[in-house]
């Protein structure tokens, strides 16, 4: 009988225990305010914006292809249609270890590193020793 | 005819020449900017140098000539289509001395098996000597000669305008070329001639391009982030704080936003990995996708939503009541992430408890089907990024307490009154969001990649060793703390 009042009684205060969710912690288990104090301001982000333009190319055709922009990682973070004759802008956020993107349109590959956050690029030949004028 | 059997050869270029005749008056005064329309410039310039000058700002003169080769010193066009008509052009020399000096123009076919540059053997077309003496000869000439007949036939050539001479140094300048015809290069492809491409799901992107080539709605993949996974990390007890473990929650995702030709998103497939529960609260995920109106949406699947949920849903299986897009992948997370029992409050948090296996959840947010958006018109695909992607805890079955990112703005359905109170150090009118008082710390974080997680207890500065210094050099040191690399991370305080 004793035993069984002893079962019952913890029974009773596991149920009750259960029955009030609450969570695993309590506030301020931490003592992370004493070590760490931020700005204000600060964007707690580990991406960044970056600002990607390419400028289009008079051309006596319209060519609409694709248009590929990855980083130095190979990954791919736009893919979209693009026509060779107009102007392209494109904000994207990037990781911060990031130093350099790279596009791609048809045969045409480029690669710049981020300079303020900023790249452009555009669809002329790069530069050669043969054209230039004795 | 079924589109498998018919394989439709569709221009994949817009082909429309803005002209029937192809021209170069110099005028665009440098000659990468020529080259980059495919003309070919060799060791000849454009510029606007007086003894040269034909016409407007700038002509195309050559090198001095010294020996009589069709090689050294010419003009080449891109690749055209003849139609009736005359080549014609303006040239002069620059008045310097010299033996003899002459224009020789010759055809070039197209050869498909020359992979380098496409040219097949050229031909004279036309030659022109300038009269002796070429001393102090500044004449301005006017040419002009007729495409032969034989070369309208639909077939690509080039035109190459050589400059030779012997003797002296005189040079030869060019202006006005005119050629009848239509333009045919593709400066995409190496300047080769434009040719006729694959479409089978004729939605005007080329099928070695199109990621879905046999589906005219779909056409590219776009990831954020652009590889693996990023995680989602918070802490549950706001406005109070907590442990500092950040792993109350714990979610890896990503975002595929499926996009057609127009580069309109037809769908965004929302995977989504829920990794640890370091909590007893029934916490639910929302995520919100600020400035797209609810009504772009035409659908939403995939979701875990209770029998007797706190949420109320939109026939488009959105969230109800709220101003923008607003999911609600799971209201209670222990549905997707059962406990495995054995002693642990937690899931997948605590080392000496049993590890739950961690599924994929994906979740479907259709925005056009059959290739129509809703009536509140289509999502471009820059208009779904990680700027507008705004995640957001749901605190133990009370929905309006909402735990974000530091600086995100909670959903209309979220309680105001909290602001402000115990730890926290919102400020509503300031766009101050989810902050605490005095060191600004906040209750989730957001990593760009795969994050391991926190063991149970452990504050987070204890297993980033990196984390602290970015934090209180206000991001100047240690922006990369959350790599693997060596001396960042103590893993025995990692998960």
């Amino acid at each position: 009988m004793y035993n069984k009042k002893i079962w019952a009684s913890l029974l009773m205060v596991i149920c009750l225990s259960s029955c009030s969710p609450k969570d695993m912690e309590n506030p301020g288990d931490s003592n992370l305010n004493n070590e760490m104090q931020a700005d204000p301001n600060f964007s707690w982000s580990t991406t960044r914006q970056v600002t990607i333009e390419i400028k289009g190319l008079q051309l006596p055709v319209s060519i609409s292809r694709k248009l590929i922009l990855s980083t130095e990682e190979d990954a791919v973070f736009y893919t979209g249609t693009q026509l060779m004759n107009e102007d392209f802008n494109y904000a994207v956020e990037l990781p911060n270890h990031i130093r350099s993107v790279s596009m791609q349109f048809g045969t045409i590959e480029k690669t710049q590193d981020l300079t303020e956050n900023k790249i452009s690029f555009d669809y002329l030949p790069a530069d050669q020793d043969i054209g230039s004028v004795k | 005819m079924k589109k498998s059997v018919l394989m439709s050869l569709v221009l994949c270029y817009s082909m429309i020449s803005f002209a029937q005749r192809i021209e170069n008056d110099a005028e665009l005064g440098r000659n990468k900017l020529f080259e980059a329309q495919c003309w070919e410039l060799m060791e000849v310039e454009v510029n606007n140098h007086a003894a040269t000058l034909i016409s407007e700002k700038f002509s195309i003169r050559s090198m001095e000539l010294q020996k009589a080769s069709l090689s050294d010193s010419y003009l080449k066009t891109p690749w055209i289509k003849f139609g009736e008509g005359s080549i014609t052009l303006k040239t002069k020399l620059d008045g310097s001395a010299g033996g003899n000096r002459s224009i020789v123009v010759q055809y070039i076919p197209f050869e498909e098996g020359n992979t380098d540059t496409g040219e097949g053997k050229p031909t004279v077309l036309y030659t022109f000597d300038f009269p002796h003496p070429v001393n102090k000869n500044t004449k301005v000439y006017d040419l002009s000669f007729p495409v032969p007949t034989k070369l309208i036939n639909g077939k690509p050539y080039k035109v190459s305008f050589n400059f030779t001479g012997t003797g002296g140094s005189a040079r030869i300048g060019v202006d006005d070329i005119v050629l009848p015809g239509t333009y045919q290069s593709d400066p995409s492809n190496q300047c080769f001639p434009i040719k006729p491409i694959k479409d089978a799901d004729g939605d005007l992107v080329m099928d070695s391009e199109d990621e879905f080539p046999n589906d005219q709605y779909r056409a590219f993949n776009n990831y954020f982030p652009a590889q693996g996974y990023s995680t989602l990390m918070f802490e549950d007890l706001w406005p109070s704080i907590g442990d500092y473990d950040f792993n109350d929650l714990v979610v890896d995702y990503r975002i595929n936003r499926i996009t057609d030709a127009k580069n309109e998103i037809v769908e965004a497939i929302i995977e989504l990995k829920t990794r640890a529960i370091g909590a007893g609260f029934k916490n639910g995920l929302g995520i919100e996708f600020t400035n797209i109106a609810p009504g772009k949406v035409l659908s939403v699947t995939g979701t875990h939503i209770s029998t007797a949920s706190i949420h109320s849903f939109s026939e488009n299986g959105l969230e109800a009541g709220t101003q923008w897009v607003t999911l609600i992948p799971y209201d209670n997370a222990f549905n997707v992430l059962p406990h495995p029992g054995g002693g642990v409050t937690g899931v997948n948090t605590d080392p000496f408890g049993r590890d739950q296996e961690v599924i994929v959840q994906t979740i479907v947010v259709t925005f056009k089907k059959g290739g129509k958006a809703s009536s509140n018109g289509p999502v471009h695909q820059d208009e779904l990024n990680i700027k507008n992607f705004n995640p957001f805890l749901i605190r133990n079955q009370e929905r309006q307490v909402e735990i974000h990112l530091p600086g995100k703005p909670p959903t209309n359905l979220a309680d105001r009154q909290l602001f402000g109170t115990i730890d926290d150090d919102s400020d509503v009118s300031g766009e101050r969001y989810y902050q605490s008082k005095g060191t600004n710390l906040p209750w989730a974080l957001h990593v760009n990649q795969s994050l391991p997680h926190m063991q149970e207890k452990n504050n987070f500065t204890t297993g980033y060793l990196k984390f602290k210094e970015w934090v209180i050099s206000n991001g100047s040191v240690s922006e990369d703390w959350y790599l693997d690399l060596p001396q960042y991370r103590d893993r025995t305080k990692i998960y």
